[in-house]
């Protein structure tokens, strides 16, 4: 194909020779095709990318913007625009390449309009805003082609519904656009193309670049009688770890929350202080600035050792870094793959990572996803099924920029993967909730938010407050209540969550952003704060970022939970010859229930070993069926391996057990109405407003505004219960919740193989070392409980008294 | 519940609101009839109606008590955009059942803008603060130096109540040595965890008690 000639003479004069993947990739380009490339980050994506579309515009050459690349970060912009540039101007080819995200000014975006680039580099969210634009058609009418970055990381969130949605508005102006996405290994790679490209095309799947090599490695306890059996933290190996990095090698090491990161920096640091200005923390609360400080720091070489969260999970291309470490179960096969991919970006080269365990049963979750890799198992990434929140919010995007259009909106949907089942019912419900409010017409007579232009029989905002409002809210990612943690000299640090610090008094010492800071005082949602010198155990929590086990993961582990673990028994025989001692060590074939009593009452251990989700869902629905045939209040704990109802003592759950409990009928009716439930829909429901526009999370820079549209999602979520129960938002965050949170799929799933297994009944004397977890789990975290308010407060009082009695009693001894 | 201030003897509801027996007087605070048409006006679409529950509420606290006199200490219309005939006629309604009940009406600064269209009501306006012996009921602002003990709303208290693992946030009536800050009445409006001084007494609000709350 000649168009390719310029890129041959590219790829000549650096002597490189293009992978086949990459041929193939462009000749599919150019024969008007859309698909998927799977290929690993670092071997050549972003070229098998673009150059196709390259080719055709220098073949071709027309004014305007036709090209389209979304990513997930902003910060992978900068970096993708160098590497695009590089042809560009060694080549001199005429082509112009921009970036347009959150951070480009208004005047940047003024000189994009007079003056299109062929290329824009964008995110979803700087994507939708332009199409909230008016002139959103204008700019976007010859968009020949859309490139997804890191698909596998979008598709399954609701970015990736609002980047459907987007699509769907690029195909409504060009019928024959091309979408290519770039995705990493997931198991159903089939689903993720289509996801892309829509129902009316063929996908066409490339895939290249092995796979490397990958090392996996353990970090080990002497012995395991000091070590853990319960715990995510794992400071117990920081020693061994410690001696094991080495000071000239570029290290990142992944922790699975902030919380332990912090941890995690602060015990290294104080174990090697020389190390300190090699060291950094990076993780997604920490204040940008710093976090692209320390990306350029390790880029440069200057930084050897980073402890990190997910927040360095995706592409941004760090030659430097040889080695990762990974402290505690990662959760999921890919993210361990993805991880180990960091170290060695050349392609060829070898992945090597360090596993440290957090407790004694993590040893065995290594095992499995050695198990899972030999299998060539990998998790799927599942797209949301029509997520009612985006589409009002796209609907409204529609709105502020071309015009709504009900007909040329339903049809665009039916082209979409996601939203393609969706009703006209449905479809009627948001444009009434948009123009009207809601259903009832009495209900709303002050609402006004969209109205018809009878003229083009298009919709459009009731107000230009109304079209502002809607743009500074364009997006997905939902913030939590967070404060601003400043110097007194007011440069930012990063954010906490408002929760923490309402716990702290002035002058209290605590640990964030690797410093320890004192705390002055609050004002305006700013934590002010001074450096100080005083030693600290306080470090922040953040609410979220414990993922549960993968199916994949949870599978492999209950095959290798009873299978020899070469150079590993001799260690792990404290661990499961006591499990085999006091109860059973479960094999595939084994459903095992372990039944314990203690001053609290009697606990009752279950182990389907499918995440914590599952659990939560089973725990629910197994204390409503135990409940309705002897009625009683339960508290739970919950984990990755199994989870824990307790009721009150001589209960008898042996005897009110049946294969009933295994039926899949009504489960979505009983788990919804245990109380908890109606807790977790609250606070899926606080997301599902602000994203459908509900909510007004404020002006960027002003931290609440005026008091009259503050109105938090929790009263709207009472009210609507009480006036609008079948509000689809309110449906959307029950089904979110049963379907997302907790997998209500893989609870039929779960209940249809736990009934085919032999139920193994144990009772114990003391709590086993799988029950152990379980038991510390539920002192530390119980708010889980099917209790209502009244049961609450009762307990409370009662808990009041007792504590009364005792000091009484102290006093008088 | 009842609690002993200044000499006095004051019951406090689960209703959030409160009853002066000896001079058959109801206190309640913030209300904010109309929130939910202002809130539509704005583009969110909260469903008209919530004021009636609150209407409703008060009308059974008036029977229930035999009361003569209602002092609203503040914030009983939501804002300038709270207007419709529903709530208009409602309200309408509602005053011409309660038609021998004397009606005071606490204004804040901030509601002056209000003023005209409160004056429909029959309610006898005080800006800002009402001495009734030996009590000092005021909207909100706690006066620094009086020889009263001070009732006021406006800060819609809210606690927060940690026992181990147990956590609960309720709203509550904040009792310190010279002030009592009783919760937002109104069924839409939401609250500020407070953080109670050394010398305070807690009332939490349970679903139909009131309980006090243990110090740390």
């Amino acid at each position: 194909m000649k168009e390719l000639n310029p890129v041959h003479a590219f790829f000549k004069h650096r002597k490189w020779k293009p992978f086949p993947f990459q041929e193939e990739a462009w000749r599919a380009f150019l024969n008007g095709e859309s698909g998927l490339l799977h290929i690993p980050t670092g071997s050549g994506k972003t070229y098998a990318a673009t150059m196709g579309p390259f080719a055709k515009f220098l073949a071709n050459p027309r004014k305007g913007l036709k090209a389209i690349y979304i990513t997930p970060l902003r910060a992978l912009t900068r970096d993708l625009e160098r590497a695009l540039l590089e042809p560009i101007q060694q080549e001199k080819w005429p082509l112009k390449i921009v970036s347009r995200t959150g951070d480009t000014t208004p005047a940047e975006k003024k000189k994009q309009l007079k003056d299109p680039a062929d290329l824009m580099l964008t995110t979803p969210e700087s994507l939708a805003v332009l199409i909230s634009q008016a002139d959103a058609e204008e700019i976007l009418k010859n968009i020949q082609v859309v490139i997804l970055d890191e698909w596998h990381e979008l598709m399954s969130s609701k970015r990736g519904s609002l980047i459907e949605l987007n699509l769907s508005y690029l195909r409504s102006l060009n019928p024959d656009l091309q979408v290519w996405a770039m995705s990493a290994s997931i198991s159903n790679l089939d689903e993720a193309a289509r996801v892309a490209v829509g129902r009316a095309v063929e996908p066409r799947i490339i895939s290249g670049g092995s796979d490397r090599d990958l090392l996996l490695d353990i970090l080990l306890p002497k012995s395991i009688d000091r070590f853990p059996w319960a715990g995510h933290l794992g400071l117990a190996l920081k020693e061994d770890l410690v001696n094991d990095l080495d000071p000239e090698v570029s290290t990142l090491i992944f922790t699975n929350t902030r919380s332990q990161a912090e941890r995690w920096f602060e015990t290294i640091l104080s174990l090697k202080p020389d190390m300190e200005p090699f060291m950094a923390l990076h993780h997604s609360s920490l204040e940008r600035e710093e976090r692209e400080a320390v990306e350029e720091a390790v880029k440069e070489g200057s930084l050897k050792w980073v402890v990190c969260t997910s927040s360095l999970d995706l592409g941004v291309d760090f030659q430097p870094v040889e080695r990762v470490v990974q402290i505690g179960s990662p959760k999921m096969v890919a993210r361990m793959v993805q991880r180990a991919g960091r170290s060695a970006h050349r392609p060829g080269g070898k992945s090597r990572l360090l596993f440290v365990p957090t407790n004694s049963w993590e040893i065995l979750e290594l095992e499995a996803v050695k198990q899972a890799l030999k299998k060539g198992r990998v998790e799927p990434r599942r797209p949301l099924k029509k997520p009612i929140d985006v589409l009002l919010q796209h609907m409204m995007t529609l709105a502020c920029g071309p015009g709504l259009r009900m007909d040329e909106l339903w049809l665009a949907l039916k082209e979409t993967y996601s939203f393609s089942e969706i009703s006209e019912e449905e479809l009627k419900w948001c444009r009434q909730f948009l123009t009207r409010g809601g259903e009832t017409l009495q209900a709303y007579p002050q609402f006004h938010k969209l109205i018809n232009d009878e003229e083009t029989g298009r919709y459009v905002p009731a107000s230009p407050r109304i079209a502002s409002h809607h743009r500074m809210s364009i997006g997905t990612i939902v913030s939590r209540e967070s404060v601003y943690v400043s110097y007194t000299n007011r440069s930012r640090i990063g954010s906490v969550e408002e929760s923490f610090i309402s716990k702290l008094k002035k002058g209290d010492v605590f640990q964030f952003a690797g410093k320890k800071l004192e705390f002055v005082m609050l004002k305006d949602m700013t934590a002010y704060v001074r450096a100080s010198k005083q030693k600290t155990n306080v470090i922040p929590s953040w609410d979220g970022g414990r993922f549960p086990i993968s199916e994949t993961l949870g599978q492999a582990l209950r095959e290798v939970l009873t299978v020899k673990h070469p150079g590993l028994d001799k260690l792990l025989e404290p661990l499961l010859g006591t499990q085999r001692k006091l109860s059973v060590l479960p094999s595939e074939e084994d459903f095992l229930i372990e039944e314990w009593t203690s001053k609290e009452g009697e606990h009752l251990f279950i182990y389907p070993f499918e995440g914590r989700s599952v659990h939560e869902g089973l725990a629910q629905l197994w204390a409503y069926r135990f409940a309705q045939r002897k009625p009683s209040t339960f508290s739970f704990a919950v984990n990755d391996y199994g989870f824990e109802i307790v009721g009150p003592v001589d209960y008898g759950f042996k005897d009110l057990f049946d294969d009933e409990f295994f039926s899949e009928e009504g489960i979505n009716e009983e788990i919804g109405q245990s109380l908890q439930i109606g807790q977790l829909a609250q606070r899926q429901f606080r997301e599902i407003s602000q994203i459908a526009g509900l909510v007004f999370s404020g002006f960027p820079g002003a931290h609440k505004t005026g008091k009259q549209l503050q109105i938090s999602s929790s009263l709207l979520y009472e009210v609507f219960k009480k006036h609008e129960p079948h509000n689809l938002l309110m449906k959307q965050s029950l089904d979110e919740v049963l379907h997302n949170a907790l997998e209500a799929g893989r609870i039929r799933k779960t209940l249809k193989r736990l009934s085919s297994l032999k139920q193994n009944w144990v009772n114990l004397e003391t709590p086993s070392p799988l029950a152990f977890p379980l038991v510390v789990e539920n002192l530390a975290v119980s708010n889980l409980s099917n209790e209502s308010l009244e049961a609450k407060i009762a307990r409370l009082k009662k808990s009041w008294e007792k504590k009364n009695e005792d000091t009484n009693r102290e006093r008088r001894t | 519940m009842k609690i002993q201030i200044a000499n006095e003897e004051l019951e406090l509801l689960p209703e959030r609101a409160f009853v002066w027996g000896k001079k058959r007087l109801l206190g309640l605070s913030d209300v904010h009839i109309g929130k939910a048409e202002s809130y539509q006006a704005a583009g969110v679409p909260i469903p008209s109606g919530g004021h009636r529950d609150d209407l409703k509420k008060i009308s059974e606290l008036i029977q229930k008590f035999d009361i003569e006199h209602v002092v609203i200490l503040g914030d009983w219309i939501h804002d300038k955009n709270s207007v419709s005939s529903l709530v208009d006629n409602d309200l309408m309604d509602f005053f011409k059942r309660h038609d021998k009940v004397y009606w005071t009406l606490l204004i804040g600064n901030h509601e002056k803008s209000s003023l005209e269209r409160l004056k429909k009501f029959p309610f006898h306006l005080v800006m800002e603060d009402l001495v009734i012996e030996p009590f000092l009921l005021t909207h909100g602002h706690k006066l620094k130096e009086t020889e009263y003990f001070q009732i006021q709303g406006h800060t819609h208290p809210y606690i927060m109540i940690h026992d181990g693992p147990l956590k609960l946030k309720l709203p509550c009536f904040q009792m310190e040595p010279d002030c009592l800050t009783i919760p937002a009445f109104g069924s839409m409006t939401g609250g500020y965890t407070i953080r109670p001084g050394k010398r305070d007494r807690i009332f939490a609000v349970g679903t139909s008690e009131i309980f006090e709350v243990a110090p740390k």
